[in-house]
């Protein structure tokens, strides 16, 4: 079986008491960009770091391209860097500070300055490698120090973080810019983000992380549409997935969940399947918001009534928030949908959209 | 309750001119949102209207009264900051109690008080905490709770929401709104934020450089921008502005750069027709109202390049290079495309805007 560039094999790094990575294993396949995505202190970092050689591995074993680098140091690796940092060379040129990595390993003249005209190009920046960093704006020192990371041939490109300093604009910007520079030159990227939108927009895989452990790895539509559990349901997707407690039963052939201020029956094989591994009778029922359509009538004895509480009008969609029992249901609608506060609706959605979860583990049943 | 006016206000740092020359009016209950860049001057205006800065020149009346003499305590304000800036040694209660203590209230009308805004922030079951034993959006409503409990005649909100995660941001978003939508009071609230200015406000003034570009409600700004910096400042993607001239080709109007020539549309012509032509403009329209064909789609479709599809999940972000610029599309989540592929675009007439090249105006 052919091995990824990068393997991880049940990988841990603990500092003193704590866990901050947990039995990882994982890989990243040649050509592939992998984002590690998930909340601070998730041990998406440490795990980058370690793949790097910045901090000791406390068990397990990591290869890259098939050679075990647990003693390595970071530059025997053959592994690229961009932190969130610029640190770029105040005192030169954005030509040089591309071009450093590529002296300090004596490439010969000519080549420096074809790499270093392609990265550019690239990464349009072509028009300002004579000026010196503090000429720049950020969004422009941030290419530069992308360029400088991407210029030197390298078997793995490791980032943590990078988009973070940038104002939304630039992020969106520089996000495509990656994007195309690694589906052009087909580099191994691995990518730490706490950033859902970021990991989706990007990545060929993501791995979601929480509290050290993997919760899942899949293509951001797998991610989004399968998510593992309620933590990846949860993480993944704006405005957030809708979690409802219920009481499932089977009744002949549909599956009847009752929560709080509501029932519905589906009549769906899936459903029904996943409702049989509940472990007691309780579960919790997902549906994204963009997942349910709004009406002023009931228009199924399987729409859900509510009472509108809130609109939020977002430009190029709404939300409206609506009460059912207990619970608060967001719904994504068009702009053009007018409700009023107070007026009564009625929800549906179809049974393809829904999630069962296991109350107490958490589990997506559906999986 | 109280109406918020500014009437020509200015603020220095030495050289810097923070706020140039500002004017609006927050009405008697209007959640009135300050929306604009890091730089924009909508911290400093709101610091002069607390009186935590000093106005340089121009004045600030709250309820009638000019303030500029007053201090903070005397102007009937209450401040929520984006840190949430509670006391850690005190319990919840006591976090929402202290300006009631500090300003006399009597304790059994505190308890009153305190009781009934923790009921409307539901965080009633928290009162005995520490902040350290909350969560970032608990420590925000205790935060919320405490300029709440306040009376005061407006409410101040320096980005509120930007410490906390999407999540919780969402629904401390939601929660504010229905705060506001129970209290009536008026409320000036700054962000960086689109969403949030569009979700909360009635209306909105949107600053840039310590300049108002465009005070109008979420409808006018997002659909009727005054100047290609709101309409690039409102929208994830925003507004994308594609640069041609306007001109006269074979007898009829059209939109015309090397990439693409585009009849004006029906509301435009009028517009157009009264330039010395041809003109540089740039014509604005928003990722959702373009659509997108894999071949030439008639008459009026425009043909561009992929340069990068980006899935979010429910829907991609499709970005084609059209000559010079690079177009933002909302495509379905099962849109395909590589890199390189040509593609047909065809853009909702009625949604076609357009700028001045040189100012920035919206001309249409």
């Amino acid at each position: 079986m052919a091995m990824g560039v990068v393997v991880l094999q049940n990988v841990w790094k603990k500092y003193g008491d704590v866990e901050a990575v947990k039995n990882l294993n994982l890989e990243c396949k040649e050509g592939e960009f992998l984002a590690l995505l998930g909340p601070s202190g998730c041990g998406k970092s440490s795990t980058l770091r370690m793949i790097a050689g910045l901090e000791r591995i406390t068990l397990g074993s990591i290869f890259i391209d098939g050679r075990e680098v647990n003693a390595l140091e970071p530059r025997q690796r053959d592994i690229a860097m961009a932190f969130e940092a610029y640190a770029l060379y105040p005192h030169l040129t954005a030509y040089e500070n591309i071009a450093f990595p590529l002296r300090v390993r004596g490439m010969r003249e000519q080549e420096v300055d074809r790499r270093v005209r392609e990265i550019a190009d690239t990464l349009d920046i072509g028009n300002i490698l004579d000026r010196l960093p503090r000429h720049l704006s950020g969004g422009q020192q941030q290419r530069i120090s992308f360029a400088r990371a991407m210029v030197r041939p390298a078997r793995v490109y490791l980032m943590d973080e990078p988009l973070s300093h940038l104002d939304a604009k630039q992020r969106s910007q520089l996000r495509s810019e990656l994007k195309r520079l690694h589906r052009f030159k087909g580099l191994t990227i691995v990518f730490v983000t706490h950033d859902q939108i970021e990991a989706m927009a990007m990545a060929d895989r993501i791995a979601v992380m929480n509290l050290g452990v993997l919760q899942q790895v899949g293509t951001p539509l797998e991610v989004f549409n399968h998510p593992k559990n309620l933590f990846v349901a949860n993480f993944v997707g704006e405005p957030p997935i809708n979690l409802l407690s219920v009481t499932v039963r089977q009744e002949g052939q549909d599956i009847l969940f009752t929560g709080d201020g509501f029932m519905i029956a589906m009549r769906d094989g899936r459903l029904a399947a996943a409702a049989a591994k509940l472990s007691t009778s309780k579960g919790v029922l997902g549906i994204r918001p963009m997942h349910i359509a709004l009406h002023r009538e009931s228009v199924s004895p399987h729409s859900i009534p509510g009472n509108v509480t809130l609109y939020e009008g977002l430009g190029d969609t709404a939300v409206v928030t609506v009460q059912v029992g207990g619970n608060a249901v967001r719904v994504e609608t068009s702009p053009d949908v007018s409700v009023s506060i107070g007026e009564r609706v009625f929800l549906q959605f179809s049974a393809a959209h829904v999630h069962l979860f296991d109350q107490d583990t958490g589990e997506n049943l559906l999986h | 309750m109280a109406e918020v006016v500014l009437k020509n206000v200015v603020k220095r740092y030495g050289e810097l001119e923070a706020v140039s020359n500002v004017s609006f009016e927050c009405r008697n209950g209007e959640f009135l949102v300050l929306l604009g860049p890091s730089g924009a001057g909508k911290t400093s205006t709101l610091k002069m209207i607390a009186g935590l800065e000093k106005i340089t020149s121009g004045q600030v009346f709250i309820g009638g009264r000019e303030v500029n003499g007053l201090e903070p305590r005397q102007r009937r304000v209450a401040m929520v900051f984006e840190n949430y800036a509670l006391y850690p040694h005190l319990s919840v209660f006591d976090n929402i109690a202290s300006p009631l203590k500090a300003a006399g209230v009597a304790p059994g009308d505190i308890e009153a008080r305190v009781k009934h805004v923790a009921k409307m922030l539901q965080i009633e079951q928290l009162l005995d905490r520490r902040p350290a034993h909350l969560s970032g959006g608990q420590q925000q409503r205790v935060s919320f709770g405490r300029a709440l409990a306040k009376e005061a005649d407006v409410y101040l909100m320096d980005e509120p929401l930007s410490h906390l995660d999407a999540k919780l941001r969402h629904e401390t978003r939601g929660e504010l709104k229905r705060l506001h939508g129970e209290l009536g009071t008026s409320t000036i609230y700054v962000t960086h934020d689109f969403r949030e200015a569009l979700a909360l406000a009635d209306r909105v003034v949107v600053l840039d450089k310590g300049s108002i570009q465009q005070i109008g409600t979420p409808a006018e700004v997002y659909d009727q921008p005054a100047n290609d910096f709101v309409a690039d400042l409102i929208g994830e993607p925003p507004m994308n502005l594609i640069g041609c001239v306007a001109t006269q080709l074979d007898g009829s109007l059209c939109f015309a750069s090397d990439a693409f020539s585009l009849r004006v549309p029906s509301h435009a012509v009028d517009c157009v027709r009264g330039m010395t032509l041809p003109r540089q403009v740039r014509i604005g329209i928003r990722p959702t109202h373009i659509t997108v064909e894999l071949r030439p789609a008639g008459e009026d479709s425009v043909r561009a390049e992929v340069y990068v599809l980006e899935p979010l999940g429910a829907l991609s972000i499709l970005t084609v290079k059209l000559g010079a610029d690079l177009v933002k599309i909302r495509v379905p989540e099962d849109f395909s495309a590589e890199i390189g592929d040509q593609v047909w675009l065809r853009f909702a007439e009625e949604k076609i805007r357009v700028f001045d090249a040189e100012s920035g105006h919206r001309l249409v």
